[in-house]
């Protein structure tokens, strides 16, 4: 099986593996313990925190390890309910349509309130933000952004840079937070020279095991337990620290770290992939932004009229490929909330594939694959029609 | 005094010299699924099938039989000698206090020196004598103590209403034609019940139709087991012959096209199994495919008879018998099947053989290896 479904999760390397098995076998004690090994998991685990302070650049800042990056979303999402709101005064939260579901439901968890307005930001239907009409929905009363780097299933890259000093500017107590799932351990995200306040990450999307994640943030933010207990990640996050998978995920960063310099392998494939869909079939849609600089190049969402996704996935993997749909369930009603939200035609919307890609894949994987998608469009063409 | 299982039948008490026949093959029903509980003996006793226990929960037991076609009603039951005294005693101990009873008397032994309405009114005498509230109330009684006396005898005041019809496999063998639908389960349900033993087959479209739609299938043939042990499932690969069909013919003809094709495939299978009839789920005029045109033209081909149980029955009528047999929740999931995926706009209702064979006849030889293809190619589940 050639594996194109990278941004719901990767392969650990080698690398992670050994880091974990060598952790699990000699570094098995508690963190919080008195002895002798007990102060070595502990020196494991301030040395973990550090190579993310350093890769995040967040120095004076938090790092909070967590076990998903929908935990450190809610955890965010709940502090900034607990800390930053008081009763009976109105506020406003901003975010898109088409976050990712541990973003966009929670957001209506933590504040289904009559005092608290969920603005949602423009995008179009490539998943770019509408930055006026962004700037026009930032006021005084704007508590709360949450906007993701790069998009799950589109691969759009917002410049959450730039957005973050537009909101700051405007309202300069805006707490600005990102998602950035899709975009660590693949692009430079800085905290402390730029004005993002906090960020989520999970370790599975590039390389590290599922089940471990991080919050960080800046010193300033306030920030609110989800679990209470022990008082280990400095009374944040109760529970005995996964030292093995948090040595998992400081392996995977530093390893990230050389192709952040040099993403040119990923670009040049998503680039090959585009420009053979593109000429060897008709009405292929793009829906990724073209522009790599608006695009992570590790995703690449594209639509082939007169097929369905999920049967294209189907096929693929028959042929040995993993890919995806946006729309993950086979049922026929439903179709993806972030394309359609994004103002695709439901039609476009089901007849999407997502191909997101790793360090791993090489261009001849990217050739196979674009040959048995041709081959599978006709096949599917032949009786599109009436399927 | 000891307690047993009454399992009691329904059809086949009017069967004649062939009843033993009847009343063995559904022992043998009954002993296959309780095979697992090593405690249980099952007896064939005048008409009746005893199943004796001793460590096994009777609502296990219950709950494991009441399926099996050919039993009308289970009991539990205390079985004692054919003796008065010991009747008596069973009734009086199958009695609850406080309730208003009757008790009614079927005598099979008709050497017992009481008839019937002795005995009833005997038993109830004796209730009445060794009890402080009990009251008789012929009409509305709160509870019934029945009593048959044969070889042995029986007492019992709750009996579980089960399916009747004929135990499996009395019937025959026949081949299910089996989608995910409302409708082909319940025609495979009425058809088990009359002791037809079933072999289901399902044309899948994969990779066209999700593997769920598969699952589905395998998970309503596993309800239909329930009631007819020995459910075997045939998966039939139908994809390149439907991808054939739409590049050769009209597309019009798509589905009874495709029709004929899965009636000539179903009976090579049943062929194969020595099975002796196909089962369809139509029901005369619910789709274009229905019409009796085109279940003309689906039939043509058939050479063995094809049982169509819901052919006059109304929709709703099919949708009461799913829910009541656990069929229609499954078969109400959304997902594909290989009838539902290519359909054309305008599907031809009334078609005439004529233009149908023209249609065939674009057909090339091809056909007959794509047919051997998905028959050679038959996933099998065993339920």
């Amino acid at each position: 099986m050639i594996y194109f479904d990278n941004a719901a999760t990767t392969r650990p390397s080698d690398e992670v593996i050994e880091a974990i098995t060598t952790t699990l076998k000699l570094n098995y004690a508690n963190a919080s313990s008195a002895h002798f090994i007990g102060k070595q998991s502990k020196k494991i685990l301030s040395d973990a925190r550090e190579t993310l302070a350093k890769h995040f650049n967040n120095h004076n800042g938090y790092i909070i390890f967590t076990s998903c990056a929908t935990e450190s979303n809610n955890m965010i999402l709940h502090s900034i309910r607990e800390k930053y709101m008081k009763s009976n005064k109105k506020y406003n939260i901003i975010s898109t349509k088409i976050e990712h579901p541990s973003i966009y439901n929670s957001l209506k968890h933590y504040f289904d309130d009559e005092n608290i307005e969920i603005r949602y930001v423009k995008t179009d239907k490539n998943g770019n933000i509408d930055v006026e009409h962004y700037k026009s929905i930032i006021d005084e009363k704007t508590l709360f952004i949450s906007i993701s780097h790069v998009n799950n299933e589109i691969g759009t890259k917002n410049d959450i840079f730039i957005l973050s000093s537009i909101a700051k500017n405007i309202n300069k107590n805006i707490i600005f937070h990102s998602d950035t799932v899709q975009s660590a351990g693949k692009f430079k995200i800085s905290l402390d020279d730029s004005d993002i306040d906090v960020i989520s990450i999970s370790g599975h999307k590039f390389h590290a095991p599922k089940g471990v994640g991080a919050l960080i943030a800046k010193k300033h933010v306030k920030l609110q337990p989800l679990l209470y207990g022990g008082s280990q990640e400095d009374d944040l996050r109760a529970g005995t620290e996964n030292i093995a998978y948090i040595t998992g995920l400081q392996t995977a960063l530093i390893q990230s770290e050389q192709y952040i310099c040099e993403p040119s392998a990923a670009i040049e494939m998503r680039q090959y992939i585009i420009e053979k869909m593109d000429e060897k079939l008709s009405d292929v849609i793009i829906n990724t932004p073209k522009d790599i600089n608006k695009a992570s190049p590790y995703i690449i969402n594209l639509a082939i009229s007169g097929t369905k996704g999920e049967v294209m996935l189907r096929m693929l993997n028959e042929d040995g490929f993993a890919v995806s749909t946006s729309s993950a369930c086979s049922s026929k009603k439903r179709v993806s909330r972030v394309l359609i939200d994004a103002g695709m035609d439901k039609k476009i919307a089901q007849s999407s594939i997502r191909i997101s890609l790793s360090r791993f894949n090489t261009m001849q994987e990217c050739e196979i694959l674009v040959e048995s998608i041709i081959k599978n469009t006709n096949r599917l063409r032949k009786v599109g029609k009436y399927n | 005094m000891k307690k047993v299982l009454l399992v009691r039948y329904g059809e086949i008490a009017l069967k004649g010299l062939n009843r033993s026949y009847f009343e063995d093959v559904l022992k043998n029903n009954i002993a296959k699924r309780l095979k697992k509980y090593t405690d249980i003996k099952i007896n064939k006793a005048q008409s009746r099938i005893e199943i004796h226990f001793t460590i096994t929960n009777e609502e296990e037991i219950i709950k494991n039989i009441k399926n099996i076609f050919g039993i009308a009603y289970i009991s539990k039951a205390f079985i004692v000698a054919s003796d008065m005294e010991q009747i008596q005693q069973a009734a009086l101990n199958m009695y609850q206090e406080g309730k208003t009873f009757k008790v009614e008397t079927r005598r099979g032994d008709k050497k017992f020196p009481l008839k019937s309405p002795q005995i009833s009114a005997q038993v109830g005498a004796f209730i009445l004598k060794n009890t402080q509230n009990a009251k008789v109330d012929v009409q509305n009684p709160d509870v019934i103590i029945e009593v048959e006396v044969r070889n042995t005898a029986y007492v019992y005041t709750t009996s579980v209403k089960c399916r009747a019809g004929l135990p499996t496999s009395t019937g025959g063998k026949a081949v299910l034609l089996l989608s995910g639908g409302i409708d082909s389960p319940v025609a495979g349900y009425m058809m088990a019940s009359r002791g037809v033993e079933l072999i289901c087959v399902y044309f899948h479209s994969s990779p066209y139709t999700p593997p769920e739609a598969k699952q589905k299938v395998v998970d309503l043939a596993g309800v239909l087991n329930s009631f007819a042990p020995g459910v075997i499932l045939y998966s039939v690969p139908f994809t390149q012959i439907q991808e054939y069909i739409i590049e050769k013919c009209d597309i019009k003809y798509l589905t009874i096209l495709m029709r004929r094709y899965m009636m000539i495939i179903a009976q090579k299978i049943a062929d194969s199994k020595n099975a002796q009839a196909l089962i369809t789920g139509e029901s005369l005029g619910q789709v274009a495919s229905q019409t009796m045109q085109s279940i003309y033209a689906t039939n043509e081909v058939c050479k063995m008879p094809v049982f169509r149980p819901l052919i006059g029955l109304d929709k709703i009528n099919t949708i009461y018998i799913a829910k009541d047999i656990g069929t229609y929740d499954i078969s109400i999931l959304p997902y594909e099947d290989c009838c539902t995926i290519f359909t054309p706009k305008h599907p031809q209702t009334k078609p005439k053989m004529k233009n149908l064979y023209i249609e065939e006849e674009k057909i090339g030889n091809e056909m007959e290896e794509y047919i051997a293809d998905a028959i050679k190619n038959v996933e099998i589940y065993k339920l």
